[in-house]
């Protein structure tokens, strides 16, 4: 089976430890997955109005790519990339009339009917590795930190696209139990950040993101493991202004968990590149003896 | 079955005044609203603005608002359904889509109100609410609406209603150029494509 890899736009700059992380982890593992050529912007969030179809052609094109390359699968690592492929996927498997209209308009490009699947790299470990593998790979196992999976928004919702059910988180929650470390449940694992409204709201006014960090200080939790560079950015690097103004009453670090993933295969941390965290991320591995000075 | 005409038997219904269409004529209905200080008066309709009203949240000033004819616009009804594809009729006011909004401590009017306002197509009344403006889209009220209306759809609908008039709610030329520099680019290239036209 041949499987595409989408990285998307944050990966390559911003959330480069989330994309060297994985893919470094992947090598260790033993998994192939090729990047797309010409991949293009998924437009970042799903265009929800019925009468505007010009904004489902960026991720369809992405996917008419990873068709044309004989993909059978195309796995993406941002959460947001993730739920608009998805999306535009389902919106090409399932509705004839826009299908035929958006397949008509990229008269370039071969026809689509959603015979890619978009899947989540989570969903690759668990069909591809299995967790009873990566717990035999752990070289260092995360003993004694406790994680809570976040999900966010795009993840789970809307159902017909979610990497599993709302309400579980089975699949992260096995992911970390697998390298060790001890996970935590908390109450808004599948709370909203606040998403784009950064852009709409004054500097650390956020109290969607604020919320959630409180829940998670208030459950124990002493790490939050997530797969969205824009919850990254809520959560992460929003903190130190939250406690300026006295949103939240302590701070919880947030980690990719493809960095925790690669940390306990033992990959060089350099490529985790921890110091693009929050720098109480790396302030916690260093306490807790996992990770030398990076 | 509801009919019209058994409306006042019916003391429960006084607390669902939606308007039940018999035949093609609105039956009337009594519904008090929390009217915000910078709504305009619908033309037409019979409304007192008496003070201030910042967050409905803190205080509630009640407004009488009569539903009839002249303050619901069938054409407002049928341009959210048009573009937002859910039928909004559908909406039984249980609330649960308010319950489950992350942001709805900031938002002017909660989104049952809005889903209510929508269902007369009362669109001047939501001219100058920032509810589906703090929208963000997570889906979290969609997932859970026991009607099934795709809520997130419909807050969508009311901004592309103001977008497409060419009119942006934020504007990125007044970004900080340090805001930019650390924010990732899906906060951006989502928030432009929510609140820019």
């Amino acid at each position: 089976m041949k499987i595409s890899y989408y990285p998307g736009c944050t990966l390559k700059l911003k959330a480069k430890n989330l994309e060297l992380a994985a893919l470094a982890s992947l090598q260790e593992m033993g998994i192939d997955v090729e990047e797309m050529d010409r991949w293009n912007c998924c437009g970042a969030v799903y265009s929800l109005t019925d009468d505007d179809l010009i904004h489902h052609v960026g991720p369809v094109r992405n996917l008419v790519r990873a068709k044309e390359r004989g993909a059978d699968k195309l796995v993406t690592l941002c959460s947001m990339c993730y739920n608009t492929l998805a999306r535009a996927n389902q919106l090409m498997k399932t509705d004839t009339v826009k299908r035929d209209t958006i397949n008509r308009f990229m008269d370039d490009e071969i026809d689509y009917l959603g015979e890619v699947e978009v899947i989540h790299f989570l969903t690759l470990l668990e069909e591809q590795v299995g967790w009873d593998k990566i717990r035999e790979m752990v070289k260092k196992p995360l003993t004694g930190l406790k994680v809570a999976p976040y999900y966010g928004c795009t993840l789970q919702r809307p159902a017909d696209v979610g990497i599993e059910p709302m309400g579980n988180f089975t699949l992260m929650t096995n992911l970390l139990e697998a390298i060790g470390a001890t996970v935590v449940p908390f109450n808004a694992a599948d709370k909203c950040c606040g998403s784009y409204q950064v852009l709409n709201t004054a500097a650390g006014d956020n109290e969607a993101a604020a919320n959630v960090i409180n829940s998670a200080a208030t459950a124990g939790v002493e790490a939050l493991a997530t797969s969205c560079p824009l919850c990254e950015y809520n959560l992460g690097k929003q903190q130190d202004l939250f406690l300026e103004k006295g949103k939240i009453t302590a701070g919880v670090p947030t980690f990719y968990f493809t960095q925790l993933l690669a940390m306990a295969l033992g990959v060089n941390p350099e490529v985790c590149h921890f110091e693009m965290n929050d720098a109480k991320a790396v302030q916690l591995l260093e306490a807790k003896n996992l990770q030398a000075a990076v | 079955m509801v009919k019209t005409s058994g409306l006042k038997y019916r003391p429960y219904l006084e607390h669902f005044p939606i308007a039940f269409r018999s035949g093609n004529r609105l039956a009337l209905g009594v519904h008090t609203f929390p009217v915000p200080h910078r709504s305009k008066t619908a033309p037409g309709a019979r409304l007192k603005t008496t003070g201030l009203l910042f967050n409905c949240f803190k205080e509630e000033r009640n407004m009488t608002l009569p539903i009839n004819a002249q303050n619901v616009s069938i054409v407002s009804i049928e341009k959210i359904k048009k573009l937002s594809g859910e039928n909004v009729k559908l909406c039984m006011q249980c609330g649960t889509c308010t319950a489950a909004c992350p942001m709805a401590e900031e938002m002017d009017f909660f989104p049952r109100k809005v889903m209510h306002l929508s269902q007369f197509g009362m669109l001047n009344l939501m001219q100058d609410i920032n509810t589906y403006w703090k929208c963000a889209s997570c889906h979290s009220c969609s997932v859970r609406c026991p009607r099934g209306i795709d809520i997130a759809r419909v807050m969508e609908a009311l901004r592309q209603l103001v977008l497409r008039t060419s009119q942006n709610h934020i504007e990125p030329s007044e970004m900080p150029a340090e805001l930019i520099k650390e924010m990732p680019q899906i906060a951006m290239v989502a928030g432009f494509r929510k609140l820019t036209s």
